[in-house]
């Protein structure tokens, strides 16, 4: 049985001992926040998926040798995030929409992407509309500054723990991040 | 107390929340499942890691002496190996004109099997080594006689190097033969560690043989992201493996990071030791400026800090 009030990092330690329910609570925990922080990176629901399956079968096979160094969201974030800058790169050409602009009058693919059935604007309510908007303002962030925001607004990490996730120093990671909200408030502006 | 920018900077972060958790997402319930299959399957497996282990008896204890066996073993057939090669460095080979001289001057009695099959000039020419004998008689009377070897058909077939020494000692430097030295043991060996050298000059004026499979590998673009995988994985032995296999070390990632960075970012101190152990260079920093060691303390990863700071790194 296992104690829900138990750390991240005790019941990691509990699964490297062999306890499968440790393992269970630790996926639980975080199954939403780190499946929405790869899917508005990538935003591929497939490729989302492929990714959140490498990640926690990272997770499950360093168990044996997890050490409680660091937080463990910290750890789990370093992994998510080196797995998606690795997707990105290996599938740039079909999964990048930021920059994709082929000459048809300057709309990004974001912006021709098939309208998602919650958004039709006959349908949706007010906070629907709302959540569509900060969403795709979201996807349009340049990847860094997305991913900062991202590691702060959906996982909860700390500037710190950004900057050790994303491999970049404290200023940087506090600049992107300042950047992204910026940028943010720009987009919702417009679409307001 | 929150500043203003700083409560702006909150209510964006939880319209944001609104936003994301309104929208429902989460992995299909095949990944799902599949995540939480392994994890029971790892599970299983650290559980059998870690049971006491039953007594195979079938198997050899690890605190078992067998190993003196096998070092008795070994030792021998490294002093049967050296017996055998020994003497090829210390004992002369015959050298043709030698050996032409042997045939022509001194019949080979000691060989019956030479005398067979190349017959001497003169048939009724004495047996050398009653010559020999007989000259060693005449300069030393007891000393000779003691030591003047037995009848041909008493003595034991001797080996050519022997019989020439003996002959040479009876005949003084007066006999041609001397003419004709062995070359001597000494020379040899120093031949042969030349030889040696000149092949192991060689290898190295021309590795290709060698390091093709290590080039290869380095220049595989998928040879960074495996070993960036498996420094991500935490999977020592495949780090290993990789980059005896070539994996470029210097390869950095999107973030600019090597993947020893990438270790200490991920806080795996086993992967940390086997990239130092294959030449890591400890001092590159990443893209903003900070080195290993740096990112191991900001970390408070003393044990990383340790073994960079054992590598040299500053």
């Amino acid at each position: 049985m296992v104690d829900s009030a138990e750390s991240d990092e005790a019941l990691m330690l509990s699964f490297a001992r062999g306890d499968a329910a440790a393992f269970e609570e630790l996926y639980r925990r975080h199954e939403s926040r780190v499946f929405r922080y790869l899917r508005r990176n990538v935003r591929d629901p497939e490729a989302a998926n492929d990714l959140m399956q490498e990640v926690w079968f990272a997770v499950a096979r360093s168990a044996a040798r997890y050490q409680p160094t660091a937080r463990f969201t910290t750890w789990l974030y370093t992994l998510a995030h080196h797995r998606m800058v690795d997707a990105f790169r290996a599938r740039r050409d079909h999964l990048s929409l930021d920059a994709a602009n082929d000459g048809d009058g300057g709309a990004s693919l974001i912006d021709r992407l098939p309208a998602d059935p919650r958004s039709e604007p006959a349908v949706e309510a007010e906070t629907d509309q709302d959540a569509d908007r900060v969403l795709r303002a979201v996807g349009q962030l340049p990847e860094e500054q997305r991913a900062a925001f991202l590691l702060k607004a959906e996982a909860g990490l700390s500037v710190e723990q950004i900057a050790a996730a994303t491999g970049t120093s404290f200023e940087t990671a506090k600049s992107r991040l300042r950047y992204a909200r910026h940028k943010l408030r720009e987009l919702l502006a417009e679409y307001a | 107390m929150n500043t203003p920018e700083e409560r702006d900077d909150d209510a964006l972060d939880e319209r944001y929340r609104r936003a994301s958790g309104a929208a429902s997402d989460g992995p299909s319930a095949a990944v799902r499942a599949a995540i939480l299959a392994e994890g029971r399957r790892i599970a299983e497996q650290q559980r059998r890691a870690a049971a006491p282990v039953s007594v195979d008896t079938l198997r050899r204890a690890a605190n078992d002496r067998h190993w003196r066996l096998a070092a008795i073993g070994t030792l021998i057939a490294a002093t049967i190996a050296g017996l055998l090669v020994v003497p090829i460095y210390r004992e002369p080979a015959p050298l043709p004109g030698e050996a032409a001289l042997t045939r022509t001057e001194s019949p080979p009695v000691a060989s019956p099997l030479a005398a067979d099959s190349a017959p001497a000039p003169n048939a009724a020419a004495p047996p050398p080594v009653p010559v020999a004998a007989a000259k060693l008689q005449q300069q030393s009377a007891a000393g000779a006689a003691l030591e003047a070897p037995a009848a041909p058909s008493a003595r034991r077939p001797l080996a050519p190097s022997v019989v020439r020494a003996d002959a040479e000692r009876a005949a003084g430097g007066a006999s041609p033969r001397q003419r004709v030295e062995p070359a001597p043991a000494e020379p040899r060996a120093a031949a042969a560690d030349r030889a040696v050298l000149d092949v192991t000059a060689a290898r190295r004026a021309s590795p290709s043989a060698d390091a093709a499979p290590a080039a290869l590998a380095a220049s595989s673009p998928d040879a960074a992201a495996s070993l960036r995988a498996a420094v991500l994985d935490g999977n020592r032995s495949r780090v290993a493996s990789l980059l005896e296999a070539g994996a470029p070390l210097g390869a950095v990632d999107a973030d600019g990071r090597t993947p020893l960075l990438l270790a200490i970012a991920t806080g795996q101190v086993d992967v940390v030791r086997a990239l130092l152990a294959h030449g890591a260079d400890p001092n590159i920093p990443g893209r903003d400026g900070r080195t290993p060691l740096a990112e191991a303390r900001t970390r408070h990863l003393d044990d990383i800090a340790a073994l960079l700071e054992r590598s040299g790194a500053r």
